[in-house]
């Protein structure tokens, strides 16, 4: 910590936009820096009694952001996306057994859940004065000052963060307000940085040396391998993120910190120190160029991923499938429709561009095909231009810091996950008779072994899969099995211990034919054949399925 | 008093429930149109052809047959597209035509090879997952095939269609079988070369052991056991080998019908 907390006078005071110049930049470094006055402004705030209607003012504002670096701080509570798909009967029956369990114990959340129902029934946003005074009252009530320290987690995102919220995704946005003054939303935008990956990062962003948290942004951009964005001025970060995103499950990351849960939300915005790497529900990949900042979401109202670019570069590859994305840059948009292949969206402090490097996609009435610029302007009004001189750069440096493969499963053997986005079931990680296992592989004579996954979700099929599995024991010919189709395999390790061996799925038969792309894997199996009687043993740990990606 | 009869009728004719509904021809136009799109696109991969093909055959209506069925026999199609055509047809029992394109699909010159072994198979697992009766001719053919997987798929598909006259070529076999013709090693390989491997000799090699030194795989191995579960589900009677089956059938061809 740089300097001794402020007492209470001055953070009421920073909140109220009361101090003077110095004295407000040392406290907004100080915030950035310490949970506990974090917390404390918070408290100042709900406890004010200020109405809500002066959520106009921009102390709620950077409240908000002070409430968003908080929650960083990682909890036992359950978090909010849990919490409301618990209200509204959303949940896996391992999921709610286990939110029930915790509202059992935790009043903090079961304040936070009736103050949930309540905005789920009457939308905060729609609630008027006197009840959101109500709503305001309520939590006051309900906790007592000492027990705030804990209940302002969930009371505070409950209420302010849905609020305020609602207000940024109406009134925030507006470009005027973003451009008019970007000194105040750099600053402001740093204040977001506070733990703003803040789901799983107790710890904040780093800050490059020499520069104060609250220091003016300087974004190294993609200057290195973005031909178009040399000796352009500083972008502005990225703006408060509208309400209407969900989150996304990763499967994969590389570069950015552990996703908390596994999801990212679109308030976590991704500042890696170099390239980084999304793999996003192990259908596509999001690659940040160098000095690149994002934000991933879902737009459940376009049905569409959606992408914030901050300043530099995002690489979407979308491995092959048909998806909708929403690339934004603050205020401006594109939704590419339909988009199969690779695409690069590009922000400088001029505008948006997706480089469309393989593949097409449908941009309003247009299809855009491969090596065109798609120009997006301040109203969102697309120009289409021929750019493969600009496309073949940026193909080529994404081949150069992609991922190879795509995750698109992992499990354990002898485990059960009924969480997270793969669930599962394996009796057991030693290989085990099974009961009507000679009518299994019809074409092997002698008998098999098996270690089983059965999933939850069936994987639909694609023929660059490769299986990835940590096998161990004494047989040294198996056979991979799923959903029926199978193919003898001999393991590479010459040894009984565990080593990783990996197989291509292709080629799985049935009744001697392949198995073609989009048939529906449930259940796999990986079996040692008890070769002329011998017993044999097999022991599997972890497992994967990857798409190995051209 | 008829001609109140007869509006009557027409009423409650009317009032039916109409069968569920298949795609209309605009459907099945757009369906078309946009598998066009999907597997005309030069980057398309063979998987992405697969899929189009597949969500083509979500569409069932004579014009999206019209194009599916000539991807059986298609000179550029691979063995995957086409085994994925013949895969989608078995959803096309209202399209009267399916199972004549499926057994000229079988025939076809392009399918004859080894390569496509696979393919023949599917084709024979499609026209039994149609208990296609029309293709009766073309499953006894393959019963007695040389090639013990496809007899095998055959049979497999003449114990769904349930044909008279499936039985007289089932018995054949399974004596064929039981002779010692049955003893004839069978090859695991791959007959469509792996594409992660080195090239390979899809022939059977003579006096192939499955695995090093595991036991032969034999025809009787792969095909008794089908050519056995043919005859039961056809007949509904049990016998314990080809003899007996011969001598059953000799009694009881006379008057036989299948059972329901």
């Amino acid at each position: 910590m740089t300097m001794f907390c402020p007492d209470e006078e001055k953070l009421s005071a920073w909140v109220e936009r009361n101090l003077a110049g110095v004295d407000e930049e040392t406290v907004s470094v100080h915030l950035a820096a310490c949970d506990d006055c974090r917390r404390a402004a918070t408290l100042a705030f709900l406890t004010a009694g200020e109405s809500p209607a002066s959520l106009e003012s921009d102390g709620e504002r950077r409240i908000l952001l002070a409430v968003q670096g908080a929650l960083a701080e990682p909890s036992e509570c359950v978090p909010e996306d849990l919490l409301a798909a618990w209200l509204q009967d959303g949940l896996e029956p391992g999921d709610r057994v286990r939110v029930t369990e915790h509202l059992s114990s935790c009043d903090d959340c079961r304040h936070a859940a009736a103050l949930t129902r309540l905005s789920t029934s009457e939308p905060v946003s729609a609630l008027g004065a006197d009840q959101e005074a109500r709503a305001l009252d309520l939590v006051l009530r309900t906790a007592s000052r000492e027990a705030f320290f804990s209940f302002w987690r969930v009371a505070a995102a409950s209420i302010v963060v849905a609020i305020a919220a609602s207000y940024v995704s109406v009134h925030w946005t507006a470009p005027a307000v973003v451009r008019s003054d970007p000194v105040a939303l750099t600053n402001d935008g740093d204040r977001t940085a506070v733990g703003n990956f803040s789901p799983s990062t107790p710890t904040k962003t780093p800050t490059p040396a020499g520069k104060t948290a609250d220091a003016p942004r300087v974004d190294p951009g993609p200057e290195k391998s973005g031909p178009s964005a040399v000796d352009s001025p500083p972008m502005p970060p990225l703006p408060a993120p509208p309400s209407r995103f969900q989150p996304v499950p990763v499967f994969e990351w590389e570069g950015i910190p552990a996703p908390a849960s596994g999801r990212l939300s679109f308030g976590d915005t991704l500042r890696p120190q170099g390239t980084a790497s999304v793999n996003v529900e192990g259908r596509a990949l999001v690659v940040l160029d160098e000095g690149t900042e994002a934000r991933i979401g879902y737009a459940a109202d376009a049905s569409a991923f959606a992408v914030e670019v901050g300043p530099g570069r995002v690489f979407i590859d979308t491995a092959g499938a048909a998806q909708n994305w929403e690339i934004r840059r603050g205020d401006r948009s594109v939704t590419l429709r339909g988009f199969r292949g690779r695409a690069a969206a590009e922000t400088d402090p001029s505008g948006l561009r997706v480089l469309i490097l393989r593949g097409s996609a449908e941009v309003g009435a247009d299809r855009v095909e491969a090596n065109r610029i798609v120009e997006v302007r301040a109203n969102s009004e697309v120009k289409l231009e021929d750019g493969s001189e600009a496309c073949r750069p940026r193909a080529q440096r994404y081949d150069a810091i992609r991922p190879r493969t795509l995750l698109v499963f992992r499990g354990t053997a002898g485990s059960t996950s009924t969480e997270g986005p793969w669930r599962f079931v394996s009796p057991s990680r030693w290989a085990e008779t099974l009961e009507d296992g000679a009518r299994i592989v019809p074409g092997i004579t002698d008998s098999v072994r098996w270690v089983a996954v059965a999933l939850d979700e069936p994987l639909p099929y694609a023929s660059d899969m490769v299986l990835r599995a940590t096998c161990g024991g004494s047989g040294s010919k198996l056979c991979v099995w799923a959903d029926g189709w199978y193919r003898e395999i001999a393991r590479k390790a010459t040894t009984s211990a565990a080593a990783v061996e990996e197989w291509p799925l292709r080629g799985l038969r049935k009744e001697m034919v392949d198995m073609v792309a989009g048939e529906p894997l449930r259940k796999l199996m990986i079996g040692v054949i008890q070769e002329g009687g011998q017993p044999r043993t097999l022991e599997v740990d972890k497992l994967e399925i990857r798409r190995v990606l051209d | 008093m008829i001609g109140a009869g007869v509006l009557l009728g027409v009423l409650l004719v009317g009032f039916q429930d109409p069968a569920t509904p298949g795609p209309t021809d605009t459907e099945a136009e757009a369906a078309v149109e946009a598998f066009k799109a999907a597997i005309g696109r030069p980057e398309a991969t063979e998987d992405d052809r697969v899929l189009a093909i597949r969500t083509l055959g979500q569409t069932v209506h004579p014009l999206t047959f019209a194009v599916i069925a000539p991807l059986m026999t298609e000179r550029t199609a691979t063995a995957a597209i086409r085994i994925t055509a013949a895969l989608v047809l078995a959803d096309f029992r209202a399209v009267e035509e399916t199972a004549a394109a499926l057994m000229k699909a079988y025939r076809d010159p392009t399918n004859a090879n080894l390569a496509m072994r696979a393919v023949r198979i599917r084709i024979l697992q499609t026209l039994g997952a149609l208990e296609a009766v029309s293709a009766a001719g073309v499953i006894n053919a393959a019963i007695l095939d040389r090639d013990p997987w496809i007899a095998r798929a055959a049979a497999r598909a003449a114990g769904k269609t349930r044909h008279i006259s499936s039985i007289d070529p089932l018995i054949r076999r399974l004596s064929l079988l039981e002779s010692k013709e049955g003893n004839r090693p069978v090859s695991g390989e791959d007959p469509v070369p792996d594409p992660t491997k080195g090239k390979s000799d899809p022939r059977p090699k003579g006096g192939e052991k499955y695995g090093d030194e595991g036991e032969k795989r034999t025809e009787r191995h792969v095909v008794q056991a089908s050519v056995q579960d043919a005859l039961v589900s056809i007949t509904r009677q049990r016998q314990s080998c080809a003899e007996n089956w011969a001598k059953w059938w000799a009694q009881a061809r006379r008057d036989f019908k299948v059972p329901k």
